[in-house]
């Protein structure tokens, strides 16, 4: 009881009254404008996380997008390009583009052609020692003349 | 007007057939208060009316994970009390200028608000209110205007009521300074 006569004792003595003013029938009207305003949301789908939809994570998450496009057709890309042998001695074979006769020569022939080389420059060092010594002529000349 | 107690209001809004009817009470139960308490701290009709209708939208989908915990009125004040702090927030960033011009920009608006009927005291004090610290004039209007109880406050505030007596009395001191200054 006390306390409370304190409490109205150091009540600040300000205007009490309401200054502001609605529009009229404000408060008869809100109710039937929240129904409608429920029945709205009701029908509109609403995307549930509406800060996705901000420009920022929209170009955050194009941007992740594209990357995994172009590093997913690199992936396959590269898987496609690097074909085994036995792959292509199968595909060959199936397809019937060459049959075994042929490729064997293929074979043969790529492995001459790799140990050719190796002996052609060793025949051609052994030509030219033996047409210098066959034409007698000296070394250091060709030396000097270099 | 029929009231229904919290309890009454959960347990029926649970049952899909009376939602609707149940939402139509709770809304003509607390639109008044309400709405004083976002346009005292908006001053402005239309931002108001814009703040308590998405006040109740919320309210209509978050009422089914409400487990009582506090009172259907402190939460209530709690959700209108958060979309204005937002409202005022979202001005102040979307104009680039400091609160207190926000604040200022609105004690211009009373004047030529033609939904304020007030004396030229009342003016005076609105203008002295715009002057606080946000948290001072929650906190300001809450007890002077509503006679709210600061163990609700708390509730909403989320501040101790000691803390809350402070601030009221600091709120009381400038406002005074303020008229006595003007």
């Amino acid at each position: 009881m006390q306390e409370q006569e304190n409490n109205k004792l150091n009540q600040p003595v300000f205007p009490k009254e309401n200054p502001f003013k609605v529009p009229d029938g404000y408060f008869d009207r809100f109710p039937s404008r929240m129904n409608d305003r429920i029945a709205d949301e009701k029908i509109t789908f609403k995307f549930p996380f509406p800060s996705l939809l901000k420009p920022a994570p929209i170009i955050a998450f194009a941007s992740i997008a594209v990357f995994i496009g172009i590093y997913t057709l690199n992936v396959f890309r590269t898987n496609s390009d690097t074909l085994t042998d036995e792959e292509v001695s199968t595909y060959v074979y199936q397809e019937g583009i060459i049959d075994e006769v042929e490729l064997d020569e293929i074979i043969e022939y790529s492995e001459v052609a790799v140990a050719d080389t190796s002996t052609r420059q060793e025949n051609e060092s052994s030509e030219i020692e033996k047409y210098l010594l066959d034409e007698d002529i000296d070394l250091n000349d060709i030396i000097n003349e270099l | 007007m029929e009231e229904l107690s919290d309890q009454e209001i959960i347990e029926q809004f649970a049952v899909e057939a009376n939602r609707n009817y149940v939402f139509n009470l709770l809304v003509r139960q607390y639109q008044q208060r309400l709405y004083w308490h976002i346009r005292r701290m908006l001053i402005d009709h239309d931002d108001s009316d814009d703040i308590l209708q998405n006040v109740f939208i919320k309210a209509f989908h978050a009422l089914p994970k409400f487990r009582g915990d506090s009172k259907i009125y402190t939460w209530l004040y709690k959700i209108a009390t958060n979309e204005c702090i937002t409202f005022l927030n979202k001005k102040k960033r979307r104009f680039f200028i400091p609160m207190v011009d926000v604040e200022n920009q609105l004690s211009k608006n009373i004047e030529s608000d033609s939904y304020f009927s007030g004396d030229q005291i009342q003016m005076k004090l609105q203008q002295a209110l715009l002057t606080l610290p946000e948290k001072q004039r929650l906190v300001f209007n809450l007890k002077y205007f509503e006679e709210m109880k600061y163990e609700d406050m708390s509730e909403i505030l989320g501040t101790s009521v000691g803390a809350l007596k402070a601030s009221y009395h600091h709120a009381v001191k400038k406002i005074e300074s303020f008229l006595k200054s003007t």
